[in-house]
């Protein structure tokens, strides 16, 4: 009785002993945050790189002869907000989750699945063109040029985390249809949640410094 | 000790309720003192004391805001049409004030989501800092090397 009265009263890790340094940040937690570390260095290793050979040029894009496309801002700004709703999702899973409402924990994490899913379509749409022409047909080709080098790369790399960070969602809302994460176990959810908002923030440098600037 | 521990649970709750406590150094000494020593009742009763003090930080789960969410959701946006709206060539600012202005509001978001969405703010100092001091090596990078690379052009 004693236990389940605990259960009610406690969220989350219970037998997890306090850190003095990390509190009751889990391990799990501490070492995405890790992960995360290490995976924005990859993404600031591209922008450098996009920054450092754009300030390097007298125009951009650097080779006003082959007439590549001017980025189109309004489209991707519409993804920002789809992803920056999907975090918003993300955050009411791990609120409904953090409560034991399973039943809604699974609809806000397929809502930020969709969220996701959504986002590679707009993607596709802008790379290759389901309604229109996509920048590859208006002339924006991988190796012609610095501008549409890092371009491609940084976008498609991003968008890589997407298409991940979508199965690893799902994997995450199968086991809490499973019920895997019932009684203050929600742990991994706040964790695919932090992959998930690094995915969204590394936009929002991306959206700003590749399209905006 | 369950007894100890369910009396600590609900001191917890508590520090919970009252919203953005500063972390004072002594209540945090005490902390760390008394976890090394949780087992002796002595220490344990310090650290109720400094719970109950309001260490706000990493000592238990944070509760989701969800009013929260939405007011940095509607900074985001706000933040993002701003953004939108001065990268517009007609509205003719000048280059680097527009550069400027568009760099400072995307870190500005970046660090909304970082201490709202991923719950950095209610993390310990350390875990802040285990995440912002490496994340300042790409940025000094950034200033020194584009820097560099623009004064080649200009020479």
């Amino acid at each position: 009785m004693s236990a389940t009265a605990e259960h009610a009263d406690h969220h989350g890790p219970i037998a997890w002993p306090k850190d003095p340094q990390y509190g009751l940040a889990t391990p799990g937690k501490i070492a995405m945050w890790l992960f995360l570390c290490s995976d924005a260095f990859s993404f600031a290793g591209l922008l450098l790189a996009y920054g450092i050979l754009r300030g390097g040029s007298k125009h951009w894009p650097p080779d006003p002869s082959l007439k590549e496309p001017i980025l189109g801002i309004n489209f991707t700004a519409a993804l920002t907000f789809l992803l920056i709703c999907s975090s918003v999702t993300m955050v009411l899973a791990h609120a409904a989750a953090v409560e034991g409402n399973r039943k809604k924990t699974a609809q806000f994490l397929a809502l930020t699945i969709l969220g996701g899913i959504l986002f590679l379509c707009g993607q596709y749409q802008e790379y290759w063109g389901i309604v229109g022409h996509g920048l590859l047909h208006e002339g924006l080709h991988f190796g012609a040029s610095h501008y549409a080098n890092t371009f491609y790369v940084t976008t498609s790399f991003h968008g890589m985390h997407v298409f991940s960070g979508v199965l690893y969602l799902t994997v995450i809302l199968v086991r809490t249809l499973m019920g895997k994460y019932d009684h203050g176990k929600h742990d991994h959810i706040e964790i695919v949640g932090l992959f998930w908002h690094f995915v969204d923030l590394v936009w929002i440098l991306v959206f700003t410094f590749i399209y905006l600037l | 000790m369950a007894q100890d521990k369910k009396g600590k649970s609900k001191a917890q709750k508590k520090s919970d309720d009252a919203e953005e406590k500063k972390t004072s150094a002594a209540s945090e000494e005490a902390e760390e003192h008394a976890a090394a020593k949780e087992a002796h009742d002595d220490h344990a009763d310090h650290a109720h004391a400094a719970k109950a003090h309001g260490d706000d930080h990493g000592d238990h789960e944070h509760k989701p805001n969800r009013k929260e969410y939405w007011v940095i959701f509607g900074l985001l946006l706000l933040l993002t049409v701003l953004e939108v709206g001065i990268a517009q060539p007609s509205l003719g600012i000048s280059k680097t004030l527009m550069r400027l202005g568009l760099v400072s509001m995307a870190l500005a978001k970046a660090v909304l989501v970082a201490l709202f969405y991923m719950h950095l703010k209610h993390e310990t100092r350390v875990l802040r800092l285990t995440v912002f001091i490496p994340l300042a090596t790409p940025a000094l990078y950034a200033v020194i090397l584009i820097s560099e690379a623009a004064w080649r052009l200009v020479r």
